[in-house]
């Protein structure tokens, strides 16, 4: 009875857990992801692979060479070919390093050619490329495969079979190899003149599997975007968010400890004032916070970031809170054995609250790490101060929606601070909930 | 009043003490208060510079609020907060207290999830609202392809359709924000004596009955302080909505028909404020602050008369 | 070495409470003086006042014949130990004691010797280096008194030092406490609720009630003399039984009318009983000065009979609770006799250890000032 109770509250649980972090986990997996998978519901790695279509030409009346060119790392890629009158051609960029130019209307012969790569000149074997006959030609490595005027030859180059043709019109042929240079071969017959596109179904390796959906490439694309500096946006959360903990927590201790252990004037008054504020929604000192900001010059600086929020009323409160829970008589003990008031706070009031007051810092760090609004319109859009989630907006805004990249950007947001909560997790928790100083 | 000698020493001491803390929010939180309220009173002229428009406002008497109360998008932002604030606060109660206790249960590996539960609540909620935008894509979205498997079909997805979209947001952050009101909560049920429990079990309660005469009355001070919370929380919502509102139209999610007008199904208050002060009508802008004080401050005067615990 | 003075001291707070409503007593130098009362009564406010820890409305405070009135805590050369202990919960033992001297910036080396001193006094020695936490409620009631040792103070203050002990603890505590008293030969000034630690310790005792000073005398004059009814209630355990009497005086002595008993007072005992004496006094009697009637030669006018309604057996005697028709009282006796309840018995009164107060002012009819 007992243990079947047990094991259902277990279940719930889990599935609570697992909903709870589900972002996180999904965040990571996508962030993992290759260009264009993002939005693919697609997770386990196949072995079967697909190639990207090509298309091709049945009875051409023109020569024609596809370059093809497949370097991950590289930007652009420019194609100089001697038929083309040795121009340089950018290659259309296709994704996952793939680039490619067509030229039509070749006279046969031989051609020289080479391929430049982020402007540096790559020469391919003898560097010739020889055109004849009524037929398109694809350049080597990968595929060799060509078309007469009523056939084409598909060619493919894999390490395993087989290796399956599919044609636009649905017909499939599985081709037979490899021959020694590795390259599998199938003839098809009897077509009829005209544009065809085909894709080539190979098998391969988990691990080649894995490679298509998954990279690390987006982490280092992020990091390295000249147009959003990263980490230079991580290193602005960080500063801003550790100047807003420190300053909120000094200034918290101080106004808490007289509210909980002094006895002044105006006190009661004073204390009613301050949570008063804390029911007024918090939007309407945004304006006038602005204007002050404006007026102190502080835009696009630091100190307009987090100023406006280190008198932190929750703060102040939760420090009183918790140092009402030191007995008066410790205090007393402190001015009997000759403290100075300041040596009463700093020696007996300071060094109780220091569970409190690391939860009050957490608190204010995380807070402030992800305080967007406040960042977005204190900083213009080209300020060199932007933290993270102001970047990670902008980055929204800006482009296309690149997923993937935008998931790696929230990984340095997310992970951070969830390292330190894995670290610190005991003052997040107990710190609300504290049963104060126990002698 | 006759000034105690050591009681006026103490308080020279004490606001020494409080200078820095005082300084910052005088300057900070009570002068913008009072300036809120004064520029409410005013507008900048259209042609005003943007680097001097507090300079060149000019006094309007209440035209601002005139406006705002006319505005039907005006209302239409607060009866969306409401609904938000309607989804968002009895779920998390229920969650809170739901998972606190479970985990008041003397479980193996409680810390654990103590722990899992609370995480989402430290991350940032425009990075969270970000991901969740991805997880609810149409099509392709892990949420709209399980809604799928179940042939339930929503045209636009979730955030994309304006009846589904903003109790969709709500449920994200109530999901995300569950770890808070767990620890409240389970802090409050820690400390209910054991003893209570047991002198129910004795008197015949049964584990409902539990739940709605000892646990319930006892946590009543959490209950009220989540309303509150929760109530300052929907004034305030904005990055939630800037985040995970389809933008398609504009800020403010799909539309909905609002009397003659189109308004955006996810457009609560404080993007309403934040789209009116983006556009430099400042005057306005704190006009609107003023207006949700109000509210804020009948709201909780209100939780405080009815769910006030006798003393 | 030092005298402690207090002149019309006041304390009235904020809220217009009149805590303490015109003390005066003096603390002589090595003299062990505990204030005693019940809980609210104003002794722990006259403590922290002589402290320095509460402001004095007014009256003078002297110490050794200064007025420290306005001097702070720190400068007035006292220590004090407190209910609670107040030890410092994130400092270790040695640093709880060695905190003040540090304060003061005594050399490392002084410190260090009085530290030893004093834990050596005290048996903490080998507790060093613990933090409070660690310890028992009576190591930390050890460790409380040695931070003030260290001191070598002018004045000790004790606020309830024994009260969070348990009793056997406390009696032992008492003990080694009267004993530091010797040792250190200095003036100490306890505060307790306990009229038996009172009893027991001091050299002077100050009854306090209502904020006001009952009566200031050594204990044993306190008992056996008290100056009115309180006083004479406060003091022994099980408390004097009061009734309320009619009098008659007359050249043989007293006569007192309970209605259900009459008790004659013989004329040296009533010797201060003069022409304006009431019509309606308060006869009290100390449960220890009553006997059962068989033990004793029968006497008349000295003679209870009431209802036995509780006993409370103690081991070495038996506590005995009597009704008259009008009055309860309780009577110590010895063990010798059985009492079933419900029966009714005859006692004796001593008549020579009888009390009178007042009916109204409640004020004692015998006291004598000597």
């Amino acid at each position: 009875m007992r243990s079947l109770k047990d094991f259902f509250v277990y279940i719930l649980l889990s599935v609570g857990a697992m909903l709870s972090i589900l972002p996180i986990i999904w965040m990571l997996v996508i962030a993992c992801k290759q260009q264009g998978q993002a939005l693919r519901f697609e997770f386990l790695p196949s072995t079967i692979g697909i190639s990207q279509p090509y298309s091709i030409k049945v009875g051409g009346k023109y020569n024609t060479v596809i370059f093809e060119y497949v370097n991950e790392d590289a930007q652009t890629v420019f194609v100089k070919a001697e038929f083309a009158g040795d121009k340089e051609v950018e290659m259309l960029s296709e994704g996952q390093g793939i680039f490619t130019a067509r030229f039509e209307g070749i006279t046969a012969g031989q051609y020289r050619y080479s391929f430049l790569v982020d402007g540096e000149e790559v020469v391919e074997g003898n560097g010739l490329i020889k055109v004849e006959g009524e037929y398109s030609y694809n350049h080597p490595p990968r595929n060799g495969t060509t078309a007469t005027e009523s056939s084409i030859t598909f060619r493919f180059r894999s390490s395993r079979s087989p290796v399956k043709a599919i044609l636009s019109t649905g017909q499939q042929i599985d081709l037979a190899g490899p021959d020694a240079a590795g390259y599998f071969t199938a003839q098809l017959n009897d077509l009829p003149a005209g544009d065809y596109s085909y894709r080539f179904e190979y098998a391969r390796s988990w691990t080649e599997g894995l490679a298509e959906l998954y990279t690390y490439k987006n982490f280092v694309a992020v990091l390295f975007n000249k147009d959003f500096p990263f980490l230079k946006f991580f290193l602005n959360s960080l500063i801003v968010a550790t100047l807003a903990a420190i300053f909120t927590v000094a200034l918290c201790t101080a106004g808490g400890y007289v509210f909980a252990k002094k006895n002044f004037y105006g006190k009661e008054v004073l204390f009613y004032i301050l949570l008063a504020t804390m029911l007024v929604p918090g939007l309407i000192f945004m304006v006038p916070q602005f204007v002050i900001v404006t007026k102190l010059g502080w835009i696009n600086t630091y100190a307009g970031m987090f100023v406006p929020h280190i008198a932190n009323v929750f703060g102040l409160y939760l420090l009183r809170q918790y140092m009402e829970t030191i007995p008066d008589s410790l205090f007393e003990a402190a001015r009997i054995d000759g403290a100075t008031e300041w040596q009463q706070f700093s020696v007996i009031a300071v060094p109780l609250s220091m569970p409190i007051m690391v939860t009050l810092f957490l608190l204010v760090f995380v807070g402030q790490w992800s305080n967007f609004l406040w960042q977005y319109i204190t900083n213009t859009p080209d300020s060199p101060l932007r933290t993270l989630p102001v970047g990670l907006a902008l980055f929204k805004g800006q482009y296309d929606i690149r997923w993937e990249q935008m998931m790696a950007g929230a990984c340095f947001s997310v992970i951070p601070i969830t390292i330190l909560f894995l670290l610190a997790q005991r003052f997040f928790i107990e710190g609300m909930t504290s049963g104060g100083v126990k002698e | 009043m006759k000034f105690d000698k050591v009681k006026l020493r103490e308080s020279v001491v004490s606001y020494l003490f409080l200078a820095p803390f005082l300084t910052v929010f005088v300057v900070f939180l009570g002068y913008p208060a009072l300036y809120s309220l004064y520029i409410s009173f005013r507008t900048a002229p259209f042609s005003a510079d943007w680097y001097n428009v507090f300079g060149s406002m000019q006094y309007v008497g209440l035209a601002n609020y005139r406006e705002l109360l006319a505005d039907n998008r005006f209302w239409w932002s607060l009866f969306c907060t409401f609904i938000y604030g309607l989804v968002t606060i009895p779920s998390s109660i229920a969650l809170g207290l739901g998972l606190a206790i479970l985990l008041n249960n003397k479980l193996k590996g409680r810390n654990f999830f103590r722990t899992v539960f609370y995480l989402p609540n430290v991350l940032d909620l425009y990075v969270v609202g970000t991901i969740w935008v991805l997880m609810l894509s149409p099509n392709y979205g892990l949420v709209d392809v399980l809604l799928s498997k179940l042939h339930i079909h929503i045209s636009g997805g979730l955030l994309g359709n304006p009846w589904t979209a903003l109790p969709t947001i709500g449920l994200v952050v109530v999901l995300k924000g569950a770890g808070f009101g767990m620890i409240l909560f389970l802090s409050a049920i820690q400390n209910i004596p054991e003893s209570v429990y047991e002198a129910a079990e004795i008197d015949g309660a049964t584990a409902w009955q539990k739940l709605r005469y000892i646990t319930i009355p006892l946590v009543k001070p959490v209950i009220l302080f989540m309303i509150i919370t929760g109530t300052m929380n929907a004034l305030n919502a904005f990055t939630e909505v800037y985040a995970m509102a389809s933008t398609k139209y504009g800020y403010g999610g799909p539309f909905i028909k609002f009397g003659n007008e189109s308004v955006g199904a996810t457009s609560l208050s404080g993007l309403y404020l934040y789209l009116i002060f983006e556009r430099g009508e400042y005057g306005k802008a704190a006009a609107f602050s003023y207006l949700l004080m109000i509210f804020a401050l009948i709201i909780s005067f209100i939780n405080q008369r009815f769910l006030r615990t006798e003393k | 070495m030092a005298s402690v003075q207090l002149k019309n001291i006041r304390k009235v707070y904020d809220n217009g409470h009149e805590a303490v409503k015109g003390a005066s007593f003096e603390v002589a130098d090595r003299e062990f003086v505990v204030l005693v009362g019940p809980s609210g009564c104003g002794k722990s406010t006259l403590l922290r006042m002589i402290a320095g820890l509460e402001s004095i409305s007014s009256g003078d405070l002297l110490i050794d014949g200064i007025r420290v009135n306005d001097l702070p805590a720190k400068d007035r050369d006292i220590a004090m130990v407190f209910q609670n202990y107040a030890l410092y919960p994130h400092m270790t033992v040695y640093e709880n004691m060695a905190f003040s001297l540090k304060l003061r910036n005594f050399p490392k080396e002084e410190i260090d010797k009085r530290v030893r001193e004093a834990a050596e006094m005290l048996g903490l020695l080998d507790y060093l280096d613990r933090k409070p936490k660690a310890m028992s409620g009576g190591q930390r009631q050890r460790v409380a008194v040695g931070r003030a040792i260290v001191r070598r103070p002018k004045v000790f203050l004790f606020d309830e030092p024994l009260s969070n002990l348990d009793a056997k603890l406390r009696v032992q505590m008492r003990v080694e406490l009267i004993k530091l008293h010797h040792r250190l030969q200095s003036t100490m000034i306890y505060v307790t609720h306990d009229q038996v630690e009172a009893m027991t310790m001091a050299d002077k005792i100050v009854v306090v009630n209502k904020g006001e000073i009952q009566q200031v005398a050594a204990p044993i004059e306190l008992y056996r003399n008290p100056i009115n009814k309180f006083v004479a209630g406060f003091i022994g355990s099980p408390a004097m039984n009061f009734c309320e009497c009619s009098i008659k005086l007359d050249s043989s002595g007293a006569l007192l009318d309970e209605g259900t008993f009459k008790i004659k007072l013989p004329p040296e005992r009533v010797r201060s009983l003069k022409t304006n004496c009431p019509e309606k006094v308060l006869f009290g009697i100390r449960p220890e000065c009553i006997y059962d009637a068989r033990a004793t030669t029968p006497q008349p006018e000295a003679t209870i009979e009431g209802t036995v309604e509780v006993v409370e057996t103690m081991g070495n005697e038996i506590f005995v609770q009597i009704a008259t028709a009008r009055n309860e009282l309780t009577a110590r006796l010895s063990p010798d006799f059985e009492y079933q309840i419900g029966q009714r018995y005859r006692f004796v009164v001593d008549v020579n250890k009888a009390h009178l107060f007042d009916a109204v002012t409640e004020k004692s009819l015998l006291y004598d000032a000597l």
